[in-house]
């Protein structure tokens, strides 16, 4: 299997965990999942890649354009945050475990976090999951 | 009843396309993107991320009505409420979440920014400010197609020998390849699909319902609102 988004959703059903079986728990779970793999996904790339291309030396069109939106997205997520700890609702889900690593890269990709306290502290509770720490250590970064 | 918020673009067609398939019942409200309608408070209640598709099921999770946004959470939640076109289990429910997620994370970015520098951006900013973007962005498209073309080499539909919701995900972002410079011509394996989807009845009644809606015309005011200041100020 290939597409992240579809390997997190995979494993949730397989193994009942990280999303709820049905209800609205489950509808949230899902769309903010989607949200996450497609909006803040894509969008954080393209801000990445240009990074990569101005720290090479090379054009970086654009970095401005994209990083506007990508603040955007930021602040779709501090919003939704602000009625609840986790995307979908009070429980941590995939849909955390999709915008989480990009919202984690948030100083490599010059986003201010001050302004946004709901989704710093998002950003901590999630950090400071043990499994969070095992999946963000293994493989060693080396980015 | 559901309520369809929507325009004449791949992704609202996404879901005209679904609501015909399953045969639900729905309401169409037009939401003019380039009018700034998306940014109505009714409206932004409903999709947070001020983007159309979103749809509000009056009869959702407990009967009580759900909003919801993002084209691929309302083909999922559709085809959950109505046990058709995504396979309850196993490697076929797989296939079909792996080929969504690659519309969603990939073709419509992609194909979305292609059009974005080839036309909108091409008509208002000189050649040296657009061509990089505009050859990222098509050569990524070209690399999708090389991607998608390879896939249905071995299957009839995307996820495999059967019609899913990722095939309605994907068709809409198939309509004018020359807008992004592609020629299907070069892809016999995506043109015999696109014409077997294109055929469907619920794809024509799909269609249809767009059919009158205006192909985004950007004006000064229509560029703030889709691109500029009016996109980006705080809400
Ligand atoms: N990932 C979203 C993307 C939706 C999207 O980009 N919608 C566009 C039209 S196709 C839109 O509403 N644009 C309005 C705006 O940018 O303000 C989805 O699939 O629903």
């Amino acid at each position: 299997m290939f597409e992240s988004g579809a390997i997190l959703l995979y494993i949730a059903e397989k193994s009942g965990q990280l999303l709820a079986a049905d209800g609205l728990a489950r509808v949230e779970a899902l769309k903010w999942l989607f949200f996450g793999s497609s909006q803040v996904t894509h969008t954080a790339m393209q801000v990445h890649y240009l990074l990569g291309r101005k720290a090479a030396g090379e054009p970086h069109d654009n970095l401005k354009v994209y990083a506007g939106e990508l603040d955007r997205l930021y602040g779709i997520l501090d919003g939704v945050l602000a009625s609840r700890d986790y995307l979908a609702g009070a429980e941590y889900t995939i849909a955390d475990i999709s915008a989480w690593p990009w919202v984690d890269r948030h100083q490599a990709h010059g986003m201010e976090l001050a302004p946004r306290p709901r989704l710093r502290d998002w950003l901590k509770r999630i950090g400071d999951r043990p499994a969070t720490r095992r999946g963000t250590d293994i493989p060693p970064r080396g980015d | 009843m559901i309520d369809l918020y929507s325009w004449a673009t791949p992704n609202g067609r996404k879901v005209h396309i679904m609501l015909a398939e399953t045969g639900l019942d729905y309401t169409p409200h037009a939401v003019d993107i380039h009018a700034g309608d998306q940014f109505s408070p009714e409206f932004l209640a409903i999709s947070p991320n001020n983007r159309i598709p979103a749809i509000v099921d009056r009869d959702g999770p407990g009967g009580k009505p759900l909003a919801l946004f993002e084209s691929g959470a309302i083909l999922h939640y559709l085809a959950e409420k109505t046990g058709q076109l995504l396979p309850r289990e196993g490697e076929d429910r797989a296939r079909v979440m792996e080929w969504l997620m690659f519309q969603m994370g990939g073709i419509g970015p992609m194909f979305g920014q292609a059009n974005h520098f080839r036309i909108y951006a091409a008509k208002r900013f000189p050649e040296e400010q657009i061509a990089y973007g505009r050859e990222r962005y098509t050569s990524e498209t070209s690399r999708l197609y090389r991607v998608m073309d390879k896939r249905l080499a071995d299957n009839l539909y995307f996820a495999g020998d059967f019609y899913s919701i990722a095939d309605i995900a994907i068709y809409p972002w198939c309509r004018n390849p020359e807008r992004r410079g592609v020629d299907h011509a070069e892809h016999p394996n995506v043109l015999r699909w696109f014409n077997q989807i294109d055929a469907r009845p619920a794809v024509i009644e799909g269609n249809k319902i767009l059919e009158g809606v205006p192909r985004a015309q950007l004006d000064d005011k229509a560029w703030d609102i889709m691109f500029g200041q009016a996109q980006y100020q705080k809400r």
